[in-house]
């Protein structure tokens, strides 16, 4: 291996910087360390929660197929995926109701809670999808008058109720 | 070989009167800077480099065989015997340009002292000149061991991966490649990607590759590897125009000078126009450059500022079934770079480098004036600033051991409007101090060891207190040279990587109806990682190498496809690979090259799948070479690779989460034709990219372009 620095060139001056570069270096870490101390965040959430209870009236007509989920949406009607999804079994039910957690959430307004079955045998998007329940909202005006849920840093935890019926 | 290593035990210098002298060229007759010249005769060894004009000499000779060694990186290394009776003054060596080049010590001198990764694959000017590719970001598609995924060649959204080491994602989030232009830092700090569009391929004189984790070095974001842009050198005074006509109403003016004055101070400047209409709805681009580069050999000292400002339409995915994906976004980028580099030698072969830069970034995202209700959203924009300051200090003890200590300062600040809102202009200092050494443990085993130690310290602005990352990355490597034409490296390294601003604080809804969401308690990664390399030249046609590699990722970052598209630490993920190329002179005029690599990607736990990283690429040229006339075809071969359709409605559920069905994308075999021929001062090149007319996509619903053609002349003044 060839190790080679320039030996054509003159000398120009005396490695005396050397310590000054080290001390400079060392100063400038201490510096910065010094100024990084270790903080956390534990003090103002970043992250919203809902405790979500789920009363199901008629947990024995749980379908056998098709999925059940739990969705959180931003918008309503629809559009594209919800915001967050979880798919629900009838063994989660434990007398009449089920309890789950959506955290992790946006500070943000959410328009719909929902609790759903998409049924297998209907390939239509637009229709396969059956709502059983919401937060709020009426089905006659497929539920855009739902009220809003606002999670915000000095809200992040709310506690909601659906009471769902299958049909 | 043992020429080669005793150059370190210089001997006695017997004085005599004869000498020799000579002048190095490349294959265009353009003197080579800083080549390393090697006289070794009897007992004795000298060392030293070319000068700005090319030119060596030693003197104080006595007749005898001697034996010449002329090496640099980019070119194969020439061994010259020689029986000298008298002074020689006049000698003319001209070397050939090659594609691999493994002595990372030698470049010292040359180039800043970043530029010594111990394995360095170098694209030199020529096959620069020959290539297809119309902008930087489409050159990678031709370079084993490395992936590209793009929404086309002069989109924004370009995803570079070496060995496997990230994937595509929208917006690009999980970039583990550091990009430099000349040893500076490029990379936009919201996410560490690159800004393409703004990286003038006519001024790039070769790029240097660095593969695999080189955090000791490095640092941040560079444990998938080191890509380096290398500036033209300004040897010669010139002007040129250059005109680049093609399909898709694609047209391109450049105008090159470089002057130098009494001093050896010399401007290098660059103008550039360039606009296409896309081959798409949306998908046009115009940009327009500046770049001045001004360099003092005499002082040390370089300078230079580049300037973009860049439309592009954003032409969203092309899914017939859900045409709301169509996007009607556009996008302006203006960018700056502004760097200075100064050199201080001193005595006992030692020096002090002091690098400083400043980038800055805007990028405004708006919708097109013929957008439908429906479809219309509001602007956003990123605004991003960048400052690095790095020193470096080397020294060659000894003339046996090589030393480098530094530290980088790197300042990052991100004010965005597609983060969470809660924090506010976010901005990160970083601290990197590192060291290295080199020595020989005997004749034929180097070993080098080094290590770096990066702070990083994030205020997310608003009532959120800092968070804090730390990080020790060593590398330990061996060199073994059974003799002057093999060589073999065993590395072991730490790479190490800090979430990106994009990954901690991202909220957007996309346009296709996802929601992306970064995560503030995500852990940084790591990589442990183990190379083996063996190469083999015969100095003078045949070049071969072949490396492999195991890599072991903790706690890899990414976005996961599921409900939101959330960021997080990964459980365990491998890869294990091979790569090997051949590059060999089937006669004078006919040069053959041929790289494949395999590639396997896993995810240990098989929780969440691993994606857009292809199994088996092969990229091969063959090359025709007459006078001034020129012709390479080459063929690039991908294997089919896997990708989640988040544009999909057949979801999946795993343990009661959702995610999206499992797709592949199909196997290409894309041909491509180069041609160009020297009319006095005029170049003409004409350029047939995608000869079969394949159709094919790099990102899911992302169609390339079909078959593409060009047409460029060049006048040099």
């Amino acid at each position: 291996m060839i190790i080679i620095l320039d030996a054509n060139k003159k000398k120009r001056g005396k490695m005396n910087n050397l310590r000054k570069y080290i001390l400079f270096i060392a100063l400038c870490s201490m510096a910065l360390f010094t100024s990084c101390d270790d903080d956390n965040n534990e003090s103002v959430p970043q992250f919203g929660t809902i405790n979500i209870t789920i009363n199901v009236s008629n947990a024995g007509d749980w379908p056998s197929d098709g999925t059940v989920f739990c969705s959180l949406d931003k918008a309503w009607p629809p559009s594209g995926a919800p915001y967050k999804s979880v798919t629900l079994t009838s063994s989660q039910v434990s007398g009449g109701s089920i309890s789950l957690t959506f955290d992790g959430l946006d500070f943000d307004t959410y328009a719909l809670l929902s609790m759903s079955w998409r049924d297998p045998n209907d390939p239509n998007p637009q229709t396969n999808q059956h709502v059983w329940a919401t937060h709020s909202g009426s089905p006659q005006a497929f539920w855009t008058d739902a009220v809003p849920i606002t999670i915000s840093p000095d809200n992040a935890e709310l506690d909601m109720v659906l009471n769902a019926t299958i049909n | 070989m043992k020429f080669f290593i005793s150059i370190l035990f210089l001997g006695l210098i017997i004085a005599q009167d004869l000498s020799i002298g000579g002048i190095v060229y490349d294959s265009d007759s353009s003197p080579i800077v800083d080549a390393n010249i090697v006289l070794a005769g009897e007992n004795i060894e000298f060392g030293t480099a070319t000068d700005e004009n090319g030119f060596f000499t030693f003197k104080n000779l006595k007749s005898g065989e001697y034996i010449i060694s002329v090496s640099v990186i980019g070119f194969y290394k020439k061994l010259i015997p020689l029986s000298i009776e008298d002074s020689i003054e006049n000698l003319s060596i001209r070397l050939k340009e090659g594609s691999v080049l493994l002595d990372g010590l030698e470049v010292v001198g040359r180039f800043p002292s970043k530029h010594i990764p111990d394995f360095t694959e170098n694209i030199n000017a020529n096959e620069l000149k020959n290539s297809n590719s119309e902008t930087i970001s489409e050159l990678f598609r031709d370079v084993v061991g490395v992936d590209v995924q793009m929404e086309h060649n002069t989109g924004r959204n370009v995803n570079l991966s070496i060995r496997g080491s990230s994937d595509y994602k929208p917006g690009g989030y999980n970039n583990r490649v550091l990009v430099l232009l000349d040893g500076f830092q490029v990379s936009i700090p919201n996410s560490g990607s690159v800004d393409w569009n703004a990286l003038p391929l006519e001024f790039i004189d070769n790029i240097e590759i660095a593969k695999g984790p080189v955090s000791s070095l490095y640092g941040q974001n560079s444990m998938g590897g080191v890509i380096n842009l290398v500036t033209k050198k300004s040897q010669e005074e010139f002007s040129k125009i250059k005109v680049n006509l093609g399909s898709f109403n694609r047209r391109d003016i450049s105008l090159g000078l470089n002057r130098e004055n009494k001093n050896g101070l010399s401007y290098l400047t660059l103008f550039q126009h360039k606009e296409g209409d896309g081959h798409r709805f949306n998908a046009q681009h115009r940009q327009n450059n500046f770049y001045f580069k001004a360099h003092s050999p005499k002082s040390n000292f370089t300078t230079s500022i580049m300037i973009n400002k860049s439309f592009n339409g954003q032409p969203g995915f092309d899914k017939p079934e859900r045409p709301s994906l169509i996007s009607y976004r556009l996008s302006d980028r203006d960018s700056i770079y502004l760097q200075f580099f100064k050199r201080f030698d001193f005595e006992d072969n030692q020096n002090f480098d002091f690098s400083f830069n400043v980038n800055h970034f805007y990028t405004y995202y708006r919708d097109r004036e013929d957008v439908p209700e429906s479809e219309q959203q509001s602007d956003t924009y990123y605004n991003d600033l960048s400052a690095n300051l790095r020193f470096e200090y080397q020294w060659l003890f000894n003339d046996k051991i090589y030393l480098i200590v530094g530290d980088d300062i790197i300042f990052d600040q991100s004010d965005i409007t597609i983060f969470n809102n809660i924090y506010d202009k976010p901005w990160q200092l970083t601290n990197g101090t590192f060291a290295r050494t080199q020595f020989e443990l005997n004749e034929k085993l180097l070993f080098s060891v080094g290590a770096r130690y990066d702070y990083r310290s994030i205020d997310p602005g608003g009532a959120y207190s800092r968070i804090n990352f730390n990080a020790f990355s060593p590398k330990i490597n061996f060199t073994y040279n059974s003799n002057n034409f093999t060589r073999w490296n065993f590395g072991l390294s730490k790479g190490f990587r800090a979430p990106s601003f994009s990954e901690l604080f991202l909220k957007y809804a996309t346009d296709y109806g996802l929601n992306h969401q970064g995560n503030p308690n995500l852990k940084p990664e790591e990589l442990y990682a183990i190379d083996v390399g063996y190469n083999y030249t015969n100095l003078s046609d045949i070049n071969f190498s072949i490396n492999t590699f195991y890599y072991l990722y903790n706690d890899m970052i990414d976005f996961i496809y599921a409900l939101p598209v959330t960021s997080k630490n990964r459980t365990d993920v491998n890869s294990v690979g091979l790569e090997t190329n051949l590059s060999f002179d089937l006669s004078s005029y006919w040069k053959f090259n041929i790289g494949y690599t395999y590639l396997e990607v896993d995810d240990i736990n098989d929780i969440d799948p691993i994606l857009y990283r292809p199994k088996h690429k092969i990229a091969s040229k063959i090359m025709y070479q007459k006078n001034k006339m020129n012709h390479t075809l080459s063929f690039n071969f991908q294997s089919e690779q896997d990708y989640q359709d988040f544009l999909s409605d057949d979801y999946q559920f795993i343990d009661s989460e959702i995610r999206f069905p499992l797709e592949k994308l199909d196997s290409l075999l894309l041909v491509n034709y180069t041609g160009s021929y020297q009319f006095n001062d005029i170049d003409f090149s004409l350029k047939v990219s995608n000869m079969l007319d394949v159709e094919y996509e790099l990102i899911q619903d992302y169609p390339m372009p079909g078959r593409v053609i060009s047409f460029s002349f060049q006048q040099h003044f």
